[in-house]
């Protein structure tokens, strides 16, 4: 299985140390564990006798089970590790919390932390491959592997010149930090529609285009990202709030099957889950024939397994 | 220094002095100047010898952190007395945000008492004692200014922002008949206190949240307004955002007793060096972009910024080796302050960068803390750092920070050696 050619990385950062050809190399890898996937016996022999630790400083459920189930249809052991900022709260420091966990022989590390950056520091410190599985707003580069890779299986492998919208709160999400970044390397055009005060005001010196209009957005778009709106990162309970409220919101940024039949194409419609149904995107169009959501999450397995496997190759 | 000391074919930077530009040997001895001449006889003086170096009066750090009282495993004053003797400084103003602040007459004392242990075991550099503006420097009601000033405070800084205009106002008002310098460090937290670095294209890309520039030019504004209807000495320690250093010109310009200083940090980095999560960079104010960088050199060249300092604020290992989230602010800039200041500058203006370096360490930090100026003439007090402008940058040991930035190799300027009255040290 794509035996010739490696990652240009040892970990996985983020996207923004991805070239085009690593991109390319995992999708295709992906591609073959969804074939995988959907045979009667669903694992391989891949990761057999490697031990992978799923260490999470921060809540999840979805990424973390996707992540879980990849390691263990590849047939790693696999450990989990979940403590929303205790090890901090018990006074010990990060890189003495993992190297607890691989004085035990782990051969990888699955990391989700609070703290942009806090993978960067981890690996100058030890000397396992890291999988970056969010770091606070900064990224969240399997999650942009799949969309991707969802959107290449939605539109076509050659998505240069399509234009994608990620919608949504843009200021407090490492979704869409690392979609665009994907988008960019595969030669897609990258807008971001949101409220104004949700938008990064130097985005876009990042050669990312911003709206605040869904309506005109949705006329643009060949496919809509639609993100959730985070309140746990809305600041302190007594800071200025972003956006007056849900229901305005809603007003301005649901996607509505009103607002969808007024697309000139058909759009392909994604969410990164959890779903708020009412908020960003009513149930009508979460379930109906654009959206590609459970296909993103079928995808996430796959896209996973290709991100273990050519690290844990790499590394030989 | 028991015994006399020549240096010999040094080119003295002293504008006031009438040696000033001239190569020549300078004889100290019993704490005092005691020949200035071309081709001195030695008779019997150790004689120090390194062509090309230079002899100017004795630099002045106008802020750093010795850590002592309170967390005294990170530096200690003894200790930071003997960095800053080995980074070419003869004095240096002391934050009073210890741990307890130095807020009442007595802290003071202690902190001078703990100088004169250092100057007892040899290390020449002196503490210039600063003190708190409000009790405990939090803000709220103000020290006892009088007090402390007799007790030797040279100038008062809550270290941080006040808040509240109405402390600023009482306090350029109450600090007048001692004609002490109030100084505020302008930040309006309000603009995204959640930040941990410069809003701008690199704190997007790192998904790490801003402080705007605005943050800072918002009360460098309200400063003014105040400092035009109470009068006093304003000071702004550390500016970092190049509209701040415009609107201090105009000010200037109106004769408005205002000074300003920024750090060594400032003029040598900026937001693009903290790419890569370098926590040993992270500042508060932070380090801006590339842009502020420059205007801040410039400010410095034509004279708006008065005065550089090493904002020196050491951590021990425990504390610097985590990651950029929990990285706290600040770096062990003493012992590269003048080797940052000097290459940053002299990037921009090859000619005038080691006058404008020199201002910005002597005579503009004098003129703010009312510190008595040195001259280099026969008779005087000694007061000298001897350095070497051209020899490669590699700082001397002896702070106790571990978060130094690294530039060795890549900037000029070597300390040689610093001399206060009969106390020297030499590398």
């Amino acid at each position: 299985m794509s035996e010739n050619q490696t990652l240009s990385s040892p970990h996985l950062l983020g996207i923004r140390g991805l070239s085009r050809e690593d991109i390319d190399l995992i999708h295709a890898t992906a591609t073959e564990f969804k074939d995988v996937l959907n045979r009667p016996i669903k694992k391989v022999p891949s990761l057999r006798d490697f031990t992978v630790a799923n260490l999470f400083f921060e809540n999840s459920t979805r990424t973390r089970l996707s992540f879980e189930l990849a390691e263990k249809r590849l047939s790693a052991d696999v450990v989990n590790f979940s403590a929303a900022g205790s090890s901090v709260k018990k006074g010990e420091t990060l890189v003495d919390t993992v190297n607890n966990i691989l004085a035990m022989k782990v051969d990888m590390v699955v990391m989700r932390h609070p703290h942009p950056g806090a993978h960067q520091f981890l690996a100058s410190k030890i000397d396992v491959p890291i999988v970056n599985a969010g770091d606070g707003t900064h990224e969240h580069p399997t999650q942009a592997l799949l969309d991707t890779f969802s959107l290449r299986e939605s539109l076509g492998q050659d998505l240069t010149g399509k234009n994608i919208a990620i919608v949504g709160d843009i200021q407090h999400s490492r979704v869409a930090l690392s979609n665009l970044l994907a988008l960019q390397r595969l030669g897609a055009n990258v807008r971001v529609c949101g409220p104004e005060t949700l938008v990064p005001r130097h985005l876009r010196e990042l050669g990312v285009e911003v709206s605040h209009d869904l309506d005109e957005t949705v006329q643009w778009a060949d496919a809509l990202n639609m993100l959730r709106i985070q309140m746990e990162r809305q600041g302190p309970d007594d800071s200025v709030r972003f956006f007056p409220s849900l229901r305005e919101y809603t007003m301005r940024f649901g996607l509505t099957m009103e607002r969808l039949e007024q697309a000139s194409r058909p759009l392909t419609i994604m969410h990164p889950g959890p779903i708020n149904r009412g908020v960003e995107i009513t149930s009508e169009v979460a379930d109906s024939e654009h959206a590609i959501i459970l296909d993103q999450v079928e995808n996430g397995v796959a896209v996973r397994m290709a991100v273990l496997y050519l690290l844990a190759q790499r590394r030989g | 220094m028991e015994q006399a000391i020549l240096l010999t074919s040094v080119r003295v930077w002293d504008p006031k002095g009438p040696w000033h530009d001239q190569t020549v040997d300078i004889r100290v001895a019993d704490g005092v100047i005691q020949q200035v001449g071309p081709s001195l006889a030695s008779k019997g003086a150790k004689v120090l010898e390194s062509p090309g170096s230079m002899v100017s009066s004795g630099w002045i750090d106008g802020q750093v952190h010795f850590r002592e009282p309170g967390e005294e495993t990170k530096e200690g004053i003894v200790r930071g007395l003997k960095a800053a003797s080995a980074a070419g400084f003869t004095h240096v103003a002391l934050l009073p945000s210890n741990s307890p602040a130095t807020d009442h007459a007595g802290a003071v004392l202690h902190v001078m008492a703990k100088a004169s242990v250092a100057h007892e075991h040899g290390i020449p550099a002196r503490v210039l004692p600063m003190a708190c503006i409000t009790e405990g420097g939090q803000g709220a009601q103000l020290a006892e200014m009088h007090d402390l000033s007799q007790a030797g405070a040279v100038a008062f800084t809550d270290d941080g922002p006040l808040h509240r205009v109405g402390v600023l106002q009482r306090a350029l008002t109450y600090a007048q008949t001692h004609d002490k310098t109030v100084m505020d460090q302008p930040l309006d937290l309000d603009l995204n206190a959640e930040g941990v670095m410069h809003e701008g294209v690199v704190s997007t890309e790192m998904g790490l949240t801003g402080i705007p520039s605005e943050a800072e030019t918002l009360r460098v504004s309200r400063d003014l307004d105040i400092l035009r209807y109470t009068g006093g000495r304003l000071h702004f320690p550390i500016l970092t955002a190049a509209k701040s250093l415009d609107l201090v010109r105009i000010a200037k310009s109106e004769g408005l007793s205002v000074t300003c200083g920024t750090s060594a940090v400032h003029l040598a980095f900026c937001d693009e060096d903290l790419r890569g999560f370098e926590g040993t960079l992270r500042m508060l104010p932070p380090l801006r972009s590339a842009k502020d960088q420059r205007a801040l050199c410039h400010a410095v060249l034509d004279g708006t910024i008065d005065m550089v300092v090493s904002d020196h604020r050491p951590e021990d290992l425990e504390h610097h080796d985590v990651e950029f989230m929990l990285s706290p602010n600040g770096v062990a800039g003493l012992p590269s302050a003048f080797a940052w200041t000097f290459h940053s500058l002299h990037g921009i203006d090859t000619k005038n960068a080691l006058g404008a370096t020199l201002r910005a360490l002597t005579s503009g930090p004098a003129d703010v803390l009312q510190s008595p100026g040195s001259t280099i003439e026969e008779g005087a007090t000694v007061n000298l750092t001897w350095f070497h402008p051209e020899l490669d940058h590699q700082p001397h040991p002896g702070t106790g920070g571990v978060n130094l930035g690294a530039t060795e190799g890549r900037t000029k300027g070597q300390v040689l050696g610093t001399f206060v009255e009969n106390r020297s040290w030499m590398a």
